[in-house]
């Protein structure tokens, strides 16, 4: 029982680390362009 | 016995890993409508008194006053400070028969999640500071329904929402009304008194405010929430994100499958509320409303029937943004992910610890989820400050005198010494005098929020006069800012008094007269104002006294 919870958590815990840290690694800071720094939406 | 120490050490640590780089250096976070100055001039606008168009009152006169006291920056430290440690207190004091790790999970989910990300992101701090109060809120209600004469937190802390923003406000009411209101009539009666009462400081500027026009073309659907990833608006909303605002999204929530992940968490805690006692039913109502109202724009027809809506009754304009009505569920999703955590505990059996890593994973899965809110949004908010040039422009500028400020493109900024973040313009707060920037809302794909303030359109049309100078002087403006290295706006002629740094300041009347214009409101209006203004803060003293007197 304590294998099968521990790697059910192991596998949510380490999907969840995995898809956002990569994901949220590779967010980077733009610049706004002199075009769209009036559009509010754009940034 | 409650001890209070785990809930404030794991929302310090909550607090500091997301306000970290604010807390370890100078200057300020400057990111869309979040503008602090290092000291705000005082004016009767900050309390829709001159006659203008009311905006954000009465935060403005609140920040303003404490700025003399205070730098700005200090100001903005505490405020987010002080709204995220009374936001983790708060929603563990909602569950306090837990234990401290359901508690702390309560705190996690309630202070770190898309919509706190994405609200402080979108620089709508006094919004968030509402959200954060939200537990209070929610404490007062069940005392109220519990107690019904004991009307003293419910009064401060809808008297507090209100200060926040309009929407705060009514979303206090709504969570008063959902948790309170019973069989008990005298209950009815004194939330209905308190939540108009608290309400005035900010509904009566707005209500007879004779410049402002409301807008609703369009807005509904400009505003309306949406899918951040393939897995749909629904999922979106349902994980407490889904802004209409899709740059400032975090990259993590555009993949579908933490999306998902993020409902399951949603889930489970909703799961939990059954566990939440005689309130469940409660609880599940407020959370649905918030849900409801968040996704009515984004369903087919909805934005049409709320606009419709509004031509008919203004007061609807205040739902233009309903994403950030979506703020309940995150209260109620917190209470519920508390009972269910400890519904995993009470399974906790010998020869079974393995479950202790589900309790775990519950309190620290809303940061794992969302690992872009630490540290300063991942570097996305960074810290800024005020060259020099602007304060002395601020001291070139008079109380009386009228300042235009240019480019008249939006009232957004891409500053270079703010690493070119888009910012709500800093001069109407930190110049004295009226301070008029173009007020359209350009919400990209050639959608745009058309000016409200009649000044406005009425200085966009000095500005395409032959002679912009003159025309711009018979409007009352003596003054035009021109904020540089963006865009390169034609400055109407005029001598040059101030040069350097960014910012150029322009002497319109030199020589010539500028016209007179009273800008005071009906003395009618100001003494109705300030009665408003006045019964607010009279129902905060009576109920802080309250609170006082009945502890003793």
């Amino acid at each position: 029982m304590n294998t099968i919870i521990a790697t059910v958590v192991g596998a949510l815990a380490s999907t969840v680390v995995l898809v956002a840290g990569v994901n949220a690694a590779q967010g980077e800071h733009k610049p706004v362009s002199n075009e769209k720094l009036y559009s509010y939406a754009d940034q | 016995m409650r001890r209070p120490s785990p809930d404030l050490a794991v929302t310090v640590a909550v607090t500091a890993l997301v306000l970290g780089p604010l807390l370890v250096g100078g200057g300020y976070w400057l990111v869309g409508d979040m503008v602090f100055v290092p000291r705000q001039p005082w004016k009767s606008a900050w309390l829709g008194l001159d006659g203008s168009l009311p905006r954000a009152v009465p935060m403005d006169a609140l920040v303003s006053l404490a700025t003399h006291v205070v730098p700005g920056s200090a100001v903005q430290r505490l405020l987010l400070v002080g709204g995220f440690v009374a936001g983790g207190l708060g929603v563990a004091r909602l569950v306090p028969d837990q234990r401290w790790y359901a508690r702390a999970a309560a705190i996690t989910l309630f202070c770190w999640n898309p919509w706190v990300y994405e609200r402080l992101l979108i620089g709508q701090w006094a919004i968030l500071l509402g959200y954060l109060l939200l537990p209070w809120v929610a404490r007062a209600a069940l005392r109220l329904r519990a107690h019904p004469r004991d009307w003293g937190p419910a009064a401060v802390m809808l008297v507090l929402s209100a200060l926040c923003s309009p929407s705060s406000g009514v979303m206090a009411v709504g969570v008063l009304a959902v948790l309170a209101l019973g069989r008990d009539r005298r209950v009815w009666w004194r939330a209905a008194v308190l939540a108009v009462g608290a309400n005035l400081t900010w509904a009566l500027p707005a209500v007879t405010a004779t410049a402002a026009r409301v807008t609703t073309d369009g807005v509904f659907e400009g505003f309306a929430a949406r899918a951040e990833s393939a897995a749909g608006t629904a999922a979106s909303v349902l994980s407490l994100g889904g802004i209409w605002k899709t740059s400032i999204v975090p990259a993590e929530r555009t993949s579908a499958a933490l999306v998902l992940l993020s409902c399951l968490l949603s889930l489970v805690a909703l799961a939990g509320l059954a566990r939440s006692g005689p309130d469940r039913r409660r609880w599940a109502l407020l959370g649905g409303a918030a849900l409801l109202l968040a996704l009515v724009p984004a369903m087919p027809g909805g934005s049409d029937l709320l606009e419709r809506l509004a031509d008919s009754v203004p007061g609807l304009a205040l739902l233009r943004d309903s994403h950030r009505f979506l703020a309940p569920l995150g209260l109620v999703l917190a209470v519920g992910s508390a009972h269910s955590v400890t519904a995993v505990r009470e399974r906790i059996r010998p020869g079974v610890p393995a479950l202790w890593s589900v309790v775990a994973l519950g309190v620290l899965a809303p940061l794992l989820l969302l690992p872009s809110l630490a540290w300063g949004a991942l570097g996305e908010l960074q810290r800024s400050s005020y060259p020099e040039a602007w304060t002395d422009v601020a001291e070139l500028v008079g109380p009386e005198d009228t300042t235009v400020v240019l480019p008249w493109v939006g009232s957004y900024r891409g500053y270079a010494w703010n690493h070119r973040r888009a910012v709500l313009d800093p001069a109407p707060r930190l110049l004295p005098g009226e301070v008029l920037v173009d007020d359209r809302v350009l919400l990209g794909g050639g959608r745009v929020v058309p000016a409200e303030d009649p000044r406005v359109v009425a200085v966009t049309g000095a500005l395409a006069d032959p002679d912009p100078a003159a025309a711009l002087r018979a409007l009352g403006v003596r003054w035009v800012l021109v904020e540089r290295g963006m865009g390169d706006p034609e400055v109407p002629p005029g001598r040059i008094a101030y040069d350097g740094e960014g910012l150029r300041l322009v002497d319109l009347a030199p020589d010539a007269a500028v016209t007179h214009v009273t800008k005071g409101a009906l003395r009618s209006r100001q003494i109705l104002l300030s009665i408003g203004h006045t019964c607010a803060f009279l129902l905060l003293l009576a109920g802080a006294a309250w609170i006082l007197t009945s502890r003793e």
